[in-house]
C-alpha cells in the first residue's frame, strides 16, 4: 500500500435509473430529464479513492445503493454523474467514462475481476470446472493446453476444490463450491482489482466462514485492491481496510473499518451496528 | 523530543476530549474525558488507573486509531516522523499500528478457521518475515506462556478464555512495536502465567520499547508500572468517579 497513486479514484459518482441513456447532460439536477422520464437515484456525490492492496467494503441494507455504486465504478452501470479515473497495469490513468468498450474488455479480461453473489451468474454452468478456470487464461493468449490445466487444477487446489472434480461441471457442485470455482475463475489471470458483490451471502454460515477465510487469505497473499459489497458487517470487519457506509443511495459515514464498527459517528450506521445480534 | 532523563516522548497526549453521541438515545451526549495530557517515554511502562468507566479503555482505542478523538492531539513519535492519530486518516492509522502502536484487547477476536499459530506468526508475516521464522517465533512466545502444542493447530475459538487471553498476548509482543497498548492482559491468568506477562513487560522495557497498559491487579501493576496516569482527573462529569 505504499504505492503514491491510488488504483481507482471516484469522484461524485452517481447513477440514476430511468435514465434515457442519451447523454449525462440529458439528466437535470431536478431528478427529472430532458425526456420528460422520471428518474430515480441508485447512487449518487459518491467519492472513493481505492489504493493497490486495500480492501473496501459497502456496507448497507438492500436498496442503499450498495450494489449500483459497484456497478457504476467497474463501468457494468454508466455513470449518470462523476467520473471514475484507474491507473492502468503499464502505469497510464484513464477515465473510464471516456476510454472505448473494447478497452473496457480488456481490463476485464487482463486487470479485473468480478465475483457475483450467485455463482451461476458468473461460471459457465454447463462447462467443466477447469475448462471454467482455464478459459480466461485462454481469453489472454494461453495456448498450451497442458499448462492451462495444470494451472487450472492449481487454483483449484487454492480454492480448496478436489482437484479429481476438474472434468465435472459446477452443476453438480455445492454452493461453496461453486462460489469458490467463481473465485478461482476471476483469480487466474493474477487481477490487480476485484470487485465482489455479497459473495457470502447466498451460503450456509459454516461455509460462509470457510469462503471468507480464503477470500481473506488468497488478497493478503496475492496483494490484490477488492471492493466489496455486504449487507453483513461481519464481513466488513473480517476482509476490509476500510468501509463505506451507504444509505438511501449516498455515502453516510466512511473510515477506517473498525473504527467505523466500533466507534460509529453517524445514528443511521450506530442503528447498523447495534442491530448485530451477539454471536 | 528529549526529557531531562535523556528519554524519548514516544506517545504524547494533549488536550483530549472524547464525548459519545448516542443518536438511538435521542441523541444524548456522553462525555467521558476533558483535557487528558500524558506522555510515555522509550523504556517506559504507564498504567491508566482508575475506577471502571472512567474511560481507561477508550484512552487505549484512541491511541490505537479504534475510537474516534473528539478533540485534542495524539501524537505518536515514529522514527520518520510525528503522526497524529487525533487528524490521522485510514492509511495514516493502519501505517502507525504496522510500525508504531501494537494494541492488545481484553479478549481475542478470532477469527475462524485459523489456527492460534497462525494467529500470533501472522503479524510478522505482514511485516515481511519469512513464514517458517515467522511461525517459530510464534512458537516460543506461546511455550512460554503455556500453550500446549497440541492446540497450536486449532483455532482459539474452543479455548478457555486464559488460553485465548495468552494467545492474545503473544500476538502483541510478537512484533517489538515501540509502543504497545495491554488492555488488563493478566485478568484471566494465573500466578504462573501473569509472572510470563510481567516478565514480557519488563524485556521488552530493557529494549527501549515503551507500554502503556490497564493493569486491574496491584500487584501486577506495582510490578510493571513506573508510574500511573490517574484518569479521573481528565473526568468531563465532576462527581462520578469514585
Amino acid at each position: 500500500m505504499n504505492d503514491a497513486q491510488p488504483l481507482l479514484r471516484a469522484r461524485g459518482v452517481g447513477h440514476a435509473y430511468g435514465d434515457p441513456g442519451v447523454s449525462k447532460h440529458s439528466v437535470s439536477k431536478h431528478g427529472v430529464s430532458k425526456h420528460g422520464v422520471s428518474k430515480r437515484w441508485g447512487c449518487r456525490d459518491v467519492d472513493l479513492d481505492l489504493w493497490p492492496g486495500e480492501v473496501v467494503a459497502v456496507v448497507g441494507e438492500s436498496g442503499s445503493g450498495k450494489s449500483t455504486l459497484l456497478g457504476a465504478l467497474s463501468q457494468r452501470l454508466r455513470l449518470t454523474t462523476g467520473s471514475v479515473r484507474y491507473r492502468m497495469a503499464d502505469g497510464t490513468t484513464a477515465d473510464l467514462s471516456e476510454i472505448s468498450e473494447a478497452a473496457v474488455r480488456r481490463l476485464w479480461r487482463t486487470e479485473w475481476g468480478y465475483v457475483h453473489q450467485d455463482p451461476a451468474d458468473g461460471l459457465r454452468m454447463h462447462v467443466s470446472a477447469g475448462g471454467n478456470v482455464g478459459e480466461p487464461l485462454m481469453a489472454t493468449g494461453w495456448r498450451h493446453y497442458g499448462r492451462i490445466r495444470a494451472a487450472a487444477a492449481e487454483w483449484l487446489r487454492r480454492v480448496e476444490i478436489p482437484v479429481d472434480r476438474i472434468d465435472d461441471a459446477p452443476l453438480t457442485f455445492s454452493g461453496g463450491m461453486r462460489q469458490r470455482l467463481q473465485i478461482a475463475r476471476n483469480l487466474v489471470i493474477a487481477p490487480r482489482l476485484v470487485f465482489m458483490d455479497e459473495p457470502t451471502s447466498g451460503l450456509d454460515v459454516s461455509v460462509q466462514a470457510r469462503l471468507l477465510d480464503l477470500i481473506r487469505s488468497l488478497v493478503a497473499e496475492l496483494g490484490l485492491a477488492m471492493i466489496i459489497v455486504t449487507h453483513d458487517l461481519g464481513v466488513a470487519r473480517l476482509i476490509s481496510h476500510r468501509t463505506l457506509v451507504m444509505k438511501d443511495g449516498r455515502v453516510i459515514e466512511s473510515g477506517l473499518t473498525d473504527r467505523v464498527l466500533d466507534d460509529p459517528q453517524a445514528a443511521y450506521t450506530q442503528l447498523l451496528v447495534s442491530s448485530i445480534l451477539p454471536g | 523530543m528529549t526529557d531531562a532523563y535523556g528519554t524519548r516522548a514516544i506517545l504524547a497526549v494533549s488536550g483530549v476530549e472524547k464525548t459519545f453521541t448516542m443518536h438511538l438515545q435521542g441523541g444524548q451526549r456522553l462525555p467521558v474525558l476533558t483535557r487528558l495530557a500524558f506522555e510515555v517515554h522509550a523504556g517506559e511502562c504507564v498504567a491508566l488507573g482508575g475506577a471502571s468507566g472512567a474511560g481507561k479503555s477508550s484512552i487505549l482505542k484512541m491511541i490505537c486509531g479504534n475510537y474516534a478523538v473528539t478533540r485534542g492531539r495524539i501524537e505518536l513519535h515514529a522514527p520518520d516522523g510525528v503522526i497524529d492519530i487525533a487528524a490521522a486518516g485510514p492509511r495514516q492509522v493502519l501505517a502507525a499500528r504496522r510500525h508504531v502502536v501494537g494494541y492488545v484487547s481484553q479478549f481475542l477476536r478470532c477469527v475462524p478457521r485459523v489456527a492460534a499459530l497462525q494467529i500470533v506468526a501472522e503479524p510478522l508475516i505482514d511485516r515481511g518475515v519469512r513464514p517458517a521464522e515467522a511461525r517459530d517465533r510464534a512458537a516460543g512466545l506461546l511455550t512460554r506462556l503455556a500453550i500446549p502444542e497440541r492446540l497450536w493447530a486449532l483455532p482459539p475459538a474452543t479455548f478457555s478464555g486464559g488460553e485465548q487471553q495468552r494467545v492474545n498476548v503473544a500476538r502483541g509482543f510478537v512484533t517489538e512495536l515501540p509502543l504497545l497498548l495491554l488492555d488488563e492482559p493478566t485478568a484471566a491468568l494465573d500466578v504462573r502465567n501473569r509472572e510470563v506477562v510481567t516478565e514480557l513487560i519488563r524485556e521488552k522495557r530493557a529494549r527501549g520499547g515503551a507500554i502503556l497498559g490497564i493493569f486491574h491487579d496491584a500487584e501486577v501493576r506495582a510490578a510493571v508500572a513506573d508510574r500511573v496516569v490517574p484518569v479521573e482527573m481528565f473526568a468531563a462529569v465532576t462527581g462520578t468517579a469514585s
